[in-house]
C-alpha cells in the first residue's frame, strides 16, 4: 500500500534496543576490546560514555515518551544514552545485507557485549528485532548501524523501495525467525570480518567521522527496525555489506551489552536520506527491544512508527516549502541584470537534461533555481544583444518555468499546466523598466513602435535606438524652435496690446511657456503674523499714536465742555454829543434833546405810537417818544426801541438814564440783560386784543352805537388803569411787577360795583328799547325780524351778562 | 497665409469683444499651447503653433483651410465671424440667449428671434450687444444679436424681434460650400 512513501517505522523492539545498548555502553567500564581496534574503541567507548552525560537528548525524551510501552527491564535499558545515529545507509546496508550476517552479528554482540562506538551503529541500525534477547537485539542493532552507515553513504533510492517493500510484506510474527535468521548469520559473518580487520580500520575511522556526523543526524526519528527491514536489506548489494559487516562487528565487539538498535525500516533510511541535512532536526526514536513475542505491541509499535514517519515526512516537506520561498523571495529585490530579457534559442535541450538531474535528487529547490539562472545568465552573456523585448522575455520565461517545475516542489502547489505559470511570470515580467525607452532617443523609439502597435514581430528593442542623433542635432532644433517660440511671442503681445486697446482695460499677460500663474489668492486665515518678519510689520499697532490722540482728545473734551466765551467786548455807541453823554440830570438832557430832536423823524413817533396802543394818553406818550427821539442821535438812523434801549443800557454807566415810561424805565434798564426784541403791534389789528363784541358792524346806526359802546367801554378799562406797561418791558414769563398782572384783571374783573352796573343797565336798557321801538315801529317787518331782533336781544344779552362778578 | 496686420486685428478683436468681452485673452494667451491667428484668402484661421508650422509647408494656392476658420473680412474690411468660431467662443460668451424648443428649428433656419420664442436671457443685455445663443438643453446654437435689452424684452410685445440672427449651426448644411 505505501510502497512509495518513505516513512519511519519505529518498533518498541528498537527503541528498547537502543535504550539497552546505550546503558550497556554506560556500564561498561572496560568493554572487551576487538584487535586492532581497542584504541577506537576506547575513543567510542569514551564517546559514549560521554553521551549518557547528556540528559536532554532528543533520544532520552522520545525515551520518555515511549516508555508507557515498555516494561521496567526496557526503561533499565533506556536510562543510559543512546547511540548516535550513523546513517541510514549502514542500516540499510546492513539489512541489505542477508540476515545471516546480522543474525551472526547479533551473535557476536551477545558474545561480546562492549559498549563502544557502535552506539551510533545501534541507533542506525534500526532492524526490528522483536521477541529477542537483549544481546540479540543489539547485535541486531549494531549490524543495522553499520548498514546504515554504508547506506547513507551510497544511498539508492532502490534499495530503499526494496527495503520498504519487504517491510511491508514480512509480518511482525517473522521477525522472530528473521532474528533468529540473523544470529545465524552472525557466525559466518564473523570469519568474514576477521579477514577483513585491516579493512575496518578506515572504516573505524570513517566510523569516527560518522560518529560526528551521527551525532549531529540524531535528531532523525529512528524508525524501529524491523525483522522485516533486516530481511529486506538482506538481498541487497552485498559489496558494501562486507564493510557494513565489518563495521558492525567491530561494532558488535564494542557493543555487546549495549541495546541493539532495531533494524532500520526503508522508510527512515530513505526519509534520512532524501533529508540528510535535516536530521539533526529530528529527534531519533530510541528503538526499544521486547522481551517475549508480543504481536500486539510489536504493532503498536510499527503503528506508532508509521505516524512518527508521516509527521516527520509533513514536517520535512513543510521545511522544503519554507526553502522554497526563502530562495524565490531571496531574488525578488534583487533584480537581476538578465532576468526577464533572456532569449533563447535552440538551448532547450542542455539546460532540460541538466534539470532533470536535478529532480528529485536535491533537496533544495532554490538550488535547482540557482542553477537554471545560472544558465540563464551563461546564455544571456551568449546573447549579444542587452535589451529585449517582453515578447522575447515570455519566451524565454516560458522555458524557464517549465524548468522550475520540473525541479522540486512548486513554491505555490500550482497546477502542472505550463500556460497558467508562464501567465503568472509573463505579468511579472510586463512592467519591468525597459532601457531602451529612455532617453529622448528611447522616447522617439517607442514612438516609432507605437506605429506599428502592438505587434510582437516589431519589437523596439536598443538596436533600433538612434545613437547617433548626437545631441547637436537636438541643440539645434532647440535653436529653431527658439526662433519661432519668439516670434509666436511677440505676436500674442502684439495681440494682447491690441486686445487693451480695444477692450480698454489693463489685463495681465502670461507668457504661455512659464506656467499661467493662477491669481494669488490669499486665504487670509492660512495668514500668520510673524514678529520676525518684516513684512508683518505692517500688522503691528503703534501704541504711541493711541495715547497723543487720547491727550488730543482730553483736550479736546475740556474745550468742549468750556462754555463758548463770551467776549467781554461792550459795544458802545458813541454819540457826537459830547454833552449827552457827559449830561448829569436826564431830564435836564432830556428835554434839550427832546428839543434837539424834535426835528426828529416821524417813523419813530409813528412806531413809538404803536408800540404803546394801550397807552392812554398819547400826550403821555408823546412826551415820552419825545424824550425817546431826544435820547436818539441825530447821526444815527431811526432805530428800533430795542437799539435806544441798549443805548440806555449802555449809557446807564455814564450815570444817564431816560425811560421811555418814567416808572417802567428803571424796569426795562434792570432787565436790559434780557435779549428780547420789542416789537411794535399795532393794536386795532390784534384780535385777541380787541374785544370781538365790538367788531360787528351789522348796521350803521348799531355801529355808531356800538362804537360809542365799545369807546366807552374801551375808555372805562381804559380809565381804570393806572399806567400801561411799557411794550418793552414785557417778557414772556411773569414778573411780580409785570404790567399784565395788572392789565388782566381788568378784562375780567369789574371795573364797578355790581349794583351800579345794575343801574346803569337798566337805564340803557330803557333807552334801547324805547328807540328799537321807534325804529321798528316805522319799518316794515321783514320776514327775518326776528331773527334781528333776536340778534340786538342776544347782543344786548350778551352784554348784560358780559360783565360777571368776579 | 499671413499673421494679420494690427488694423485687422484690432478689427477681429473688437468683433470677438462683442460676443466674449475680455475673454478674448484667454483665446490668445492660452496655457496648454502657443495659439495664432492667420489670414488665408481673406479669412482668419486660429491654429496651434504646431499646425501652423506643417502648414508653412503646403503652397498657398493649395491650402483650402488651417486649424480653425473664426471669420472672413469683407471687402469693406469688415469682419463677419461665422459658425465655426462657434465652439471656441460658445465657452467664454458673456450675454446668453436661450431660445424655447419651438423657435430652435426657426433660429436654425436662418430667422430672428421673436419675444414669443425667447425662453431666458442674461440679465443686463444691453442692446446691440452679442450675444451667444443657445437651446434650452445648453447647446450652443448660434450668434446673435440683441435687438433690445433685458428690460425691454420684458415690456415688448410677443412679436418683435429680440435677437437678431447671424450666424447658427445650420448653416453647416445650407452653406456647406462656403463654409471651408
Amino acid at each position: 500500500m505505501f510502497s512509495n512513501v518513505t516513512r519511519l517505522e519505529i518498533s518498541m523492539a528498537d527503541l528498547q534496543r537502543l535504550a539497552e545498548e546505550a546503558t550497556q555502553t554506560s556500564e561498561t567500564s572496560a568493554p572487551s576490546i576487538p584487535s586492532g581496534s581497542s584504541e577506537k574503541e576506547a575513543n567510542l567507548i569514551s564517546g559514549v560514555t560521554k553521551q549518557p552525560k547528556k540528559g536532554t537528548t532528543p533520544e532520552e525524551i522520545l525515551a520518555s515518551l515511549m516508555r508507557g510501552y515498555c516494561s521496567d527491564d526496557d526503561k533499565k535499558k533506556r536510562k543510559g544514552m543512546l547511540p548516535a545515529f550513523q546513517g541510514t545507509k549502514t542500516l540499510y546496508k546492513g539489512l541489505e545485507t542477508n540476515d545471516c550476517p546480522k543474525r551472526q552479528r547479533e551473535e557476536q554482540q551477545e558474545e561480546e557485549r562492549t559498549g563502544s562506538v557502535v552506539k551510533k551503529h545501534k541507533l542506525h541500525s534500526e532492524a526490528p528485532q522483536v521477541d529477542q534477547k537483549a544481546a540479540e537485539s543489539k547485535t541486531s542493532k549494531s549490524l543495522s548501524k553499520g548498514k546504515q552507515k554504508e547506506t547513507k553513504k551510497t544511498e539508492s533510492s532502490e534499495e530503499e523501495e526494496e527495503e520498504e517493500e519487504e517491510e511491508e510484506e514480512e509480518e511482525v510474527v517473522k521477525v522472530v525467525k528473521v532474528v533468529k535468521n540473523k544470529a545465524a548469520t552472525k557466525v559466518p559473518n564473523k570469519s568474514a570480518v576477521n579477514t577483513e580487520k585491516p579493512e575496518t580500520s578506515p572504516s573505524s575511522s570513517s566510523d569516527d567521522d560518522d560518529e560526528e556526523e551521527e551525532e549531529q543526524r540524531r535528531k532523525v526519528s529512528r524508525t524501529v527496525p524491523s525483522a522485516k527491514a533486516t530481511a529486506k536489506t538482506l538481498p541487497s548489494s552485498s559489496s558494501s555489506s562486507s564493510e557494513e559487516e565489518e563495521e558492525e562487528i567491530v561494532s558488535a565487539k564494542d557493543v555487546g551489552k549495549t541495546a541493539t538498535p532495531p533494524v532500520p525500516h526503508s522508510d527512515p533510511l530513505s526519509s534520512c536520506s532524501s533529508s540528510s541535512e535535516e536530521e539533526e532536526e529530528k529527534v531519533q526514536v530510541p528503538s526499544r527491544v521486547k522481551l517475549g513475542a508480543k504481536e500486539e505491541k510489536e504493532q503498536q509499535r510499527k503503528a506508532n512508527t508509521r505516524r512518527l514517519a508521516a509527521v516527520q515526512q509533513r514536517m520535512k516537506e513543510a521545511e522544503e516549502h519554507k526553502k522554497l520561498i526563502q530562495g524565490a523571495l531571496s531574488n525578488v529585490d534583487t533584480p537581476k541584470p538578465g532576468a526577464g530579457k533572456h532569449i533563447v534559442f535552440g538551448s532547450d535541450d542542455e539546460e532540460d537534461d541538466g534539470d532533470e538531474d536535478v529532480q528529485r535528487k536535491t533537496s533544495d529547490v532554490t538550488m535547482s533555481k540557482k542553477k537554471t539562472l545560472l544558465k540563464d545568465s551563461q546564455s544571456e552573456s551568449e546573447d549579444e544583444t542587452t535589451d529585449d523585448e517582453a515578447s522575447a522575455n515570455e519566451k524565454n520565461q516560458t522555458k524557464e518555468k517549465v524548468r522550475l517545475k520540473q525541479s522540486g516542489p512548486q513554491l505555490f502547489g500550482g497546477s502542472d499546466d505550463d500556460e497558467e505559470g508562464g501567465d503568472e511570470e509573463q505579468d511579472g515580467s510586463r512592467f519591468d523598466v525597459r532601457p531602451e525607452f529612455e532617453g529622448r532617443s528611447g522616447q522617439k523609439l517607442m514612438k516609432l513602435q507605437s506605429h506599428f502597435g502592438a505587434d510582437e514581430r516589431f519589437r523596439m528593442d536598443s538596436r533600433f535606438l538612434d545613437e547617433d542623433e548626437g545631441k547637436d542635432e537636438e541643440s539645434g532644433e532647440e535653436m529653431k524652435m527658439t526662433e519661432d517660440d519668439e516670434a509666436l511671442d511677440e505676436e500674442r503681445k502684439k495681440n494682447l496690446f491690441i486686445m487693451q486697446s480695444v477692450l480698454g482695460s489693463s489685463q495681465q499677460t502670461c507668457s504661455s511657456k512659464t506656467a499661467s500663474k493662477a491669481k494669488t489668492f490669499r486665504d487670509v486665515s492660512v495668514l500668520h503674523y510673524d514678529p520676525s518678519r518684516e513684512e508683518h510689520a505692517a500688522f503691528e499697532t503703534k501704541p504711541e499714536e493711541n495715547k497723543e490722540s487720547k491727550s488730543a482728545r482730553r483736550k479736546k473734551r475740556e474745550e468742549a465742555q468750556k462754555l463758548p466765551e463770551v467776549s467781554k467786548d461792550i459795544y458802545y455807541d458813541v454819540s457826537g454829543d459830547l454833552k449827552a453823554v457827559f449830561g448829569s440830570t436826564k431830564d435836564d438832557i432830556a428835554e434839550e434833546e427832546v428839543a434837539e430832536k424834535q426835528e426828529g423823524e416821524e417813523e419813530e413817533e409813528e412806531e413809538e405810537d404803536k408800540t404803546t396802543w394801550d397807552q392812554e394818553d398819547v400826550e403821555e406818550k408823546r412826551g415820552k417818544e419825545e424824550e425817546e427821539e431826544e435820547e436818539e442821535e441825530e447821526e444815527e438812523q431811526p432805530t428800533p426801541l430795542t437799539s435806544v434801549v441798549s443805548a440806555e443800557a449802555d449809557k446807564q454807566e455814564s450815570g444817564f438814564k431816560f425811560s421811555f415810561f418814567e416808572d417802567d424805565a428803571e424796569k426795562d434798564s434792570k432787565e436790559t440783560a434780557a435779549e428780547y426784541k420789542v416789537e411794535n403791534i399795532q393794536g386795532p389789528k390784534v384780535s385777541w386784543q380787541q374785544d370781538p363784541r365790538f367788531q360787528d358792524s351789522s348796521s350803521e346806526e348799531e355801529d355808531e352805537d356800538q362804537e360809542m359802546v365799545e369807546e366807552q367801554i374801551i375808555s372805562t378799562p381804559k380809565t381804570t388803569e393806572s399806567e400801561t406797561p411799557a411794550k418793552t418791558g414785557l417778557l414772556f414769563f411773569f414778573y411780580p411787577e409785570d404790567s399784565r398782572l395788572a392789565e388782566g384783571p381788568r378784562l375780567f374783573c369789574r371795573p364797578s360795583q355790581l349794583e351800579e352796573q345794575m343801574e346803569q343797565w337798566d337805564e340803557r336798557r330803557t333807552t334801547l328799547r324805547q328807540e328799537y321801538r321807534k325804529e321798528t315801529q316805522g319799518r316794515p317787518q321783514k320776514a327775518e325780524g326776528l331773527p334781528e331782533e333776536l340778534r340786538m336781544m342776544g347782543s344786548l344779552c350778551q352784554f348784560e351778562y358780559s360783565g360777571l362778578d368776579v | 497665409m499671413r499673421p494679420l496686420t494690427d488694423e485687422e486685428t484690432k478689427t477681429m478683436f473688437e468683433k470677438l469683444s462683442k460676443y466674449i468681452g475680455e475673454n478674448i485673452k484667454l483665446l490668445v494667451d492660452r496655457p496648454d499651447g502657443s495659439y495664432c491667428f492667420r489670414l488665408h484668402n481673406d479669412r482668419v484661421y486660429y491654429m496651434s503653433e504646431k499646425i501652423l508650422k506643417l502648414a508653412t509647408n503646403i503652397s498657398r494656392d493649395k491650402l483650402v483651410s488651417v486649424g480653425t476658420c473664426f471669420g472672413k473680412f469683407t471687402k469693406t474690411s469688415k469682419f463677419r465671424l461665422h459658425i465655426t468660431a462657434l465652439d471656441y467662443l460658445a465657452p467664454y460668451a458673456k450675454f446668453k440667449v436661450w431660445v424655447k424648443p419651438g423657435a430652435e428649428q426657426s433660429f436654425l433656419y436662418g430667422n430672428h428671434v421673436l419675444k414669443s420664442g425667447l425662453g431666458r436671457i442674461t440679465e443686463n443685455t444691453v442692446q446691440y450687444q452679442g450675444v451667444v445663443v443657445y437651446s434650452m438643453a445648453d447647446v450652443p446654437l448660434g450668434f446673435g444679436v440683441a435687438a433690445k435689452s433685458t428690460q425691454e424684452c420684458r415690456r415688448v410685445d410677443p412679436m418683435s424681434i429680440v435677437v437678431f440672427h447671424q450666424t447658427d449651426v445650420g448653416e453647416f448644411i445650407r452653406n456647406e460650400d462656403t463654409l471651408t
